[in-house]
């Protein structure tokens, strides 16, 4: 019996996927610099909440998964630090790293390959804050899935009647981006079972429910806007579809395609809409300062600021009365009193600083300002510093004058006097001289130094280093990477900085492409993280492209050495045409290109010879004619053949004879189609120029047939003439 | 004593004026003060009337409407049109407006002293030749409907349930609803089949869209009144998620403040062509929820808004009537009891079948007994425990009567055998009759088997033949 139960023990291990290369990003200015995951909320860094989260809901093992790049080490060892710190650490973490993964289901493909999840599974991204009740959510998970077999998820949602979204000053300077991050969701109400997804797109949007869901159940449960954690209970059989569909990037794609093929699949997905407990993503920088707020304001207790969460010391002084936590070895220096300014520190000591702080906050909540503040160790505020909704790492200091509201200072950063700061980012070890104002929205990269007495604009990005430095990016920096110099009147004298232009052109190519694509997962134009998403998805189309090129051509040649039918050819053609879903002009243009391929490599050398070609020609004549149907088709014809050009130029001694034959022996381009795609220039690429010295001899004779079209000229003569 | 006139004036009502009096007897006992009278507040002015709409010509149930109108078909011994009125009375109403097809209103303003009910019934008889809809018919008694109440009861006359309106009425209220649907749970009927041919049951079903917690409606489609796509109005001040139900019944008991039914039924509303009060009416006040409000503001709101914002001391009544539309809230009330409207014909069978046990819960009070003391049963007839038999019945000797509803003055002639059949008033069924599962409306005058069958036409049964699953009417003549 012992060993039975043992047994069942073994494999009852909980297990979590926590992605740390989340599909949001917050911009290269931070995340060049730190992970994301390791960028601290409230001093604490991201992932922390998450790990003892998933310790405190009984979370066996942890696999945290993240790409290779300049940060993971810095993964590994902060996961290693979090369980060594502990001496009675119940999870087990485990760092998974790999080579090419672009998003979630690329990760759950690979960890479907490397076999390492056994059972039902916790997936989640590395950003998120939470309290939910796991081990209830898991166990109504496994409770549905012995009474219903096709159930192979649990999404879990929350839905708090009460809205506390409303940000006042949104640090991207975007309100509407927090919209991105919930679905309207319609599930059957006895059972759960999720019958529609949809993110919500717009504030407005009015729901539509498609009235065929009442066959599936009388009765629907619709939430409107649900707060989506990116947080799923998964069944050992999510990773294995993920790894049968290679279309599914996303859970959403996943979601729509387990929906739309209900029928086919024989899988379905439940919701669960929690009520109780706290679950926020800091997926954006936006959302970073909710969740910051948020927690200062102990709505994700017991995740409190003044308990380390690696240690579970008590690191912070809390003072509830004003929601502000302070490091002991922070000083407050003592100000000139009498102030009607609301100061932070008023007393050498500590505690009296406390008390101080007390009594102005109460006179500032008369003016309905907030006041949640975190300051960390070894800080030094001093008098006449107003610090409102901020949080303030360790070793800094903030000298008399200071304003900041809604400030995210990191550590060892000083802010001279005069600065004012209003909702941003301040990296490590930032100098900012006197007087420098930071607008809203602003993220100021570690090592920045600025000032004294500038503005910066809202929304800018600073670095301090040229970001052409910066591998993740594009070429689109040409102006900064010319000024290797940083622009005082910038970041001013004493200043070194460079700005981070923000990628619009990217961004607008990839809201197009999401438009397009009709929400592919959550990859919403957001900073950086999407541009990776649009090349992506810009490959695919490429990578489709190909493939249905080398298939033609293969189609091509092997009907050419088989002499098969034109028919067949069309047929085999269309089938690839289908398979990759190719528009008529693309097909077009690759079967021309493809036929004068074939000549060349059918006659074996690399240089393409007029007789080869020539040979394919007539081979294909008939499989040309079917898609050259109206004279935009012969235009294309054209410029197709121009395009082979600018790829291989050897082919353009034979262009004379390609066109000659094609309108003289194969009557597929007429001679007037010719001339007036020769007078409007061509396709007007690199290689017309060429062309059109080439084929002058051709252009003048049909010029000249067509003058004197009466005269019925020798066919042979001109043929002679033309070779 | 001018407080008296005053007063009396502001009351209304003989009930007012009687109260008052005795009022000022207590005062002229106790030696009150004077300036007591004109703190008090008098509530004796009826704040409900009921509106009984029971012109409805039955038109899925046509077999059985030929011959009697729907309001007053039987169910067991009682007529239709018993129900809601006693489902009134219950609530402590004094009297109700009937709205009756032309022609039959002294047969409905004697259902009450039939019935033993106390209720007033003031029936206003409408013109059925043009097909009235229900909201037609409110048109036509608008004029009836009081000044002074606040809210309007309209029920159908085909409602048969154990709710109290009491509790209604105070949902209603205590929500501080404008309109206030009577919902239940849709149940198929428990004795199937019905008699007469096999029907397809009724196509699509309403779409009730209620929050899911609070119970305030959202959205109401009728059946049928929808394509492949139903779109929900945003509902952006909560976040409550929405229960969009197939399978709840509209019982057509609506409580509707009387200013906006008048709104919806004036002559220059937008509501004036429509015709029914539930398919086109109810969906439009709950749709202007969550419409911007139209400030058009009139000399009354002015008023108003002066009011409130110089004199802090006013607080309006809760009998002030704002004549805007602006803050419509709807809500279903969620009955999780019994809840049927006898519109078809399962439905009526399966009502009248059940009647031996479901009349202590919907007539409650009412003592109607399932035998009654006038019906003469033969001690030789064998009648079973859970049939109805209604007054002045007749059933002989050697009869076989099991689980059966014989209405009043019914005659069971010998040799007869009945199982689970309705016999409607004043039918008689003659000796060797055999009869199942079968709803008979018309006298048996020959010997005969009937099984799942309806009859309405007696000269249809020819001796010694056997029906089955068959409607006997008489066939509408040609001229």
């Amino acid at each position: 019996m012992a060993p039975k139960v043992e047994v069942h023990e073994e494999s009852s291990i909980l297990q979590a996927v926590i992605l740390t290369e989340c599909d949001i990003d917050y911009g290269t200015a931070i995340t060049h610099y730190n992970p994301k995951v390791l960028v601290p909320l409230a001093n604490t860094p991201l992932l922390d909440y998450t790990l003892a989260w998933l310790e405190r809901c009984g979370v066996d093992e942890v696999i945290v998964y993240c790409r290779t790049n300049t940060h993971t080490d810095k993964i590994k060892q902060h996961c290693k630090r979090f369980t060594s710190r502990r001496e009675d650490c119940g999870i087990k973490v485990m760092v998974v790293v790999s080579e090419d993964c672009l998003n979630l289901g690329d990760a759950m493909r690979d960890l479907y390959s490397k076999s390492l999840l056994k059972d039902d599974f916790i997936l989640l991204q590395g950003d998120l804050v939470a309290t939910l009740d796991l081990q209830d959510i898991v166990a109504k998970h496994k409770e549905n899935r012995l009474s219903d077999k096709s159930m192979i998820m649990t999404c879990v949602y929350v839905n708090k009647p009460t809205e506390t979204t409303t940000t006042t000053a949104a640090m991207e300077g975007e309100e509407e981006r927090g919209k991105e991050v919930t679905a309207t969701l319609v599930t059957a109400a006895d059972t759960g079972k999720l019958l529609l997804h949809r993110r919500t797109r717009s504030k407005s949007s009015k729901i539509s429910i498609p009235t065929e869901l009442f066959q599936a159940s009388s009765d629907l449960l619709t939430y409107p806007a649900a707060y989506d954690p990116s947080l799923a209970i998964c069944s050992e059989v999510v990773p294995s579809l993920f790894s049968d569909n290679f279309d599914y990037g996303s859970r959403d794609s996943l979601l729509r395609g387990v929906i739309e093929q209900e029928e086919l699949l024989g899988y379905s997905i439940r919701c669960q809409v929690v009520q109780d407990g706290y679950a926020c993503r800091a997926s954006t920088l936006q959302q970073y300062q909710r969740v910051s707020g948020e927690v200062m304001r102990r709505e994700a207790y017991p995740m409190v600021c003044e308990s380390s969460l690696t240690s579970h010391r008590i690191r912070y002084t809390y003072d509830p009365f004003t929601t502000t936590y302070w490091e002991p070895s922070a000083k407050f220096t003592k100000g000139n009193g009498g102030t009607s300014e609301v100061v932070v520190g008023a007393g050498t000591e500590v505690v009296d600083a406390g008390t101080v702080i007390i009594t102005c906050k109460l006179f500032q909540r008369g003016n309905g300002g907030t006041s949640e503040v975190v300051v960390g160790a070894g800080t030094e505020v001093d008098a006449g510093v107003l610090l409102t909704a901020s949080v303030v790492g360790d070793h800094c200091t903030l000298s008399d004058g200071v304003r900041a509201n809604a400030a995210f200072i990191m550590n060892n950063v000083h802010i001279k006097s005069g600065c004012k700061l209003d909702h941003c980012y301040i990296g490590d070890d930032v100098v900012l001289e006197e007087g420098v104002v930071v607008s809203s929205g602003c993220v100021v990269g570690p090592g920045v130094r600025l000032g004294p007495h500038v503005t910066i604009p809202p929304g800018t990005q600073l670095v301090s280093r040229p970001p052409s430095s910066t591998p993740d990016h594009h070429d689109d920096f040409d102006e900064t990477t010319r000024v290797k110099e940083a622009d005082p009147s910038i970041c001013g004298v004493k200043g070194k900085a460079f700005i981070l232009l923000p990628e619009e052109t990217n961004q607008d190519d990839d809201d197009d492409d999401e438009e397009s694509s009709d929400d592919d997962g959550r990859s919403s134009g957001q900073d950086d993280g999407d541009s990776e998403d649009a090349l992506m998805m810009m490959s695919d189309d490429e990578h489709s492209e190909n493939e249905f090129r080398r298939e033609v051509q293969e189609s091509l040649m092997n009907g050419m050495s088989k002499k098969s039918a034109a028919e067949n050819m069309v047929l085999e053609i269309n089938a690839s045409r289908h398979a990759y879903n190719v528009s008529m002009e693309d097909v077009l243009t690759t079967v021309t290109q493809g036929i004068l391929r074939a000549g060349q490599k059918q006659d074996g050398g690399t240089e393409p010879t007029w007789p080869g070609i020539n040979t394919a020609l007539k081979c294909f004549v008939d499989v040309l004619r079917n898609y050259v149907r109206k004279g935009r088709d012969q235009l294309l014809v054209l410029n197709a053949i121009e395009k082979l050009m600018v790829d291989s130029p050897e082919f353009l001694p034979a262009t004379q004879k390609i066109l000659f034959n094609l309108n003289q022996t194969f009557e597929i381009l007429e001679g007037e189609v010719i001339l007036h795609w020769y007078k409007k220039g061509g396709a007007g690429t690199t290689a017309f120029t060429t062309i059109k010295t080439s084929i002058a001899q051709f252009i003048e004779w049909l010029e000249k047939d067509s003058e004197d079209e009466e005269d019925s000229e020798d066919e042979e003569d001109s043929d002679e003439e033309c070779s | 004593m001018p407080a008296q006139s005053s007063l009396s004036e502001e009351c209304g009502g003989e009930n007012a004026a009687l109260l008052l009096l005795k009022f000022l007897k207590i005062r002229q006992e106790h030696k009150m003060c004077n300036c007591y009278i004109a703190s008090v507040e008098i509530k004796m002015r009826p704040e409900v009337q009921a509106v009984v709409l029971a012109a409805g010509p039955g038109m899925r149930m046509t077999a059985l409407t030929a011959t009697s109108p729907k309001c007053l078909l039987p169910l067991a011994t009682l007529p239709m049109l018993a129900f809601p009125l006693h489902l009134l009375q219950q609530a402590g109403l004094e009297e109700a407006t009937v709205v009756v097809a032309a022609g039959e209103e002294v047969r409905v303003s004697k259902v009450v002293e039939q019935c033993g009910l106390t209720i007033n019934v003031d029936s206003a008889p409408v013109n059925t030749s043009t097909d009235p809809g229900t909201a037609d018919s409110l048109r036509h008694i608008l004029h009836k409907i009081k000044r002074n109440v606040d809210d309007v009861v309209i029920v159908s006359s085909d409602l048969v349930t154990d709710v109290k309106l009491q509790d209604v009425l105070d949902f209603h209220r205590a929500h501080g609803s404008t309109l206030t649907a009577l919902t239940a749970p849709l149940t198929p009927p428990q004795h199937q089949p019905a008699p007469g041919p096999k029907t397809k049951p009724f196509t699509s079903s309403d779409v009730m869209v209620t929050e899911s917690e609070s119970g305030r409606l959202v959205l109401v489609v009728a059946g049928g009144d929808y394509d492949h796509t139903l779109t929900l109005p945003s509902v952006r001040s909560s976040k409550a998620p929405l229960l969009v139900s197939t399978s709840l019944l509209d019982a057509h008991l609506y409580i509707v403040k009387r200013s906006i039914l008048e709104q919806c039924l004036a002559k220059e509303s937008a509501c004036q062509d429509m015709g029914s009060f539930k398919a086109e009416i109810l969906p439009y006040i709950v749709s202007r929820q969550f419409q911007p409000q139209n400030k058009e503001a009139g000399p009354d709101e002015d008023f108003e808004s002066l009011v409130s914002q110089y004199n802090t001391s006013v607080v309006m009544s809760r009998h002030h009537t704002s004549a805007s539309f602006s803050s419509i809230t709807c809500y279903a009330y969620k009955h999780q009891g019994l809840c049927v409207r006898v519109n078809t014909i399962p439905t009526y069978w399966d009502i009248n079948r059940r009647m031996y046990s479901l009349i202590d819960k919907v007539l409650p009070g009412l003592s109607e007994p399932r035998r009654h003391p006038s019906a003469q049963i033969h001690e030789k007839a064998q009648v079973s425990e859970d049939s109805v038999v209604g007054a002045g019945t007749l059933v002989s000797e050697k009869t076989n009567i099991t689980s059966c509803v014989l209405a009043s003055h019914c005659r069971v002639d010998p040799m007869a055998r009945l199982s689970n059949s309705v016999l409607a008033h004043h039918t008689a069924i003659t000796s060797g009759c055999v009869v199942e599962n079968s709803l008979v409306r018309a006298s048996l005058n020959h010997k005969c088997v009937l099984k799942n069958c309806i009859v309405t036409d007696s000269s249809r049964i020819q001796e010694g033949k056997t029906y089955m699953n068959e409607i006997l009417e008489a066939t509408p003549e040609f001229v």
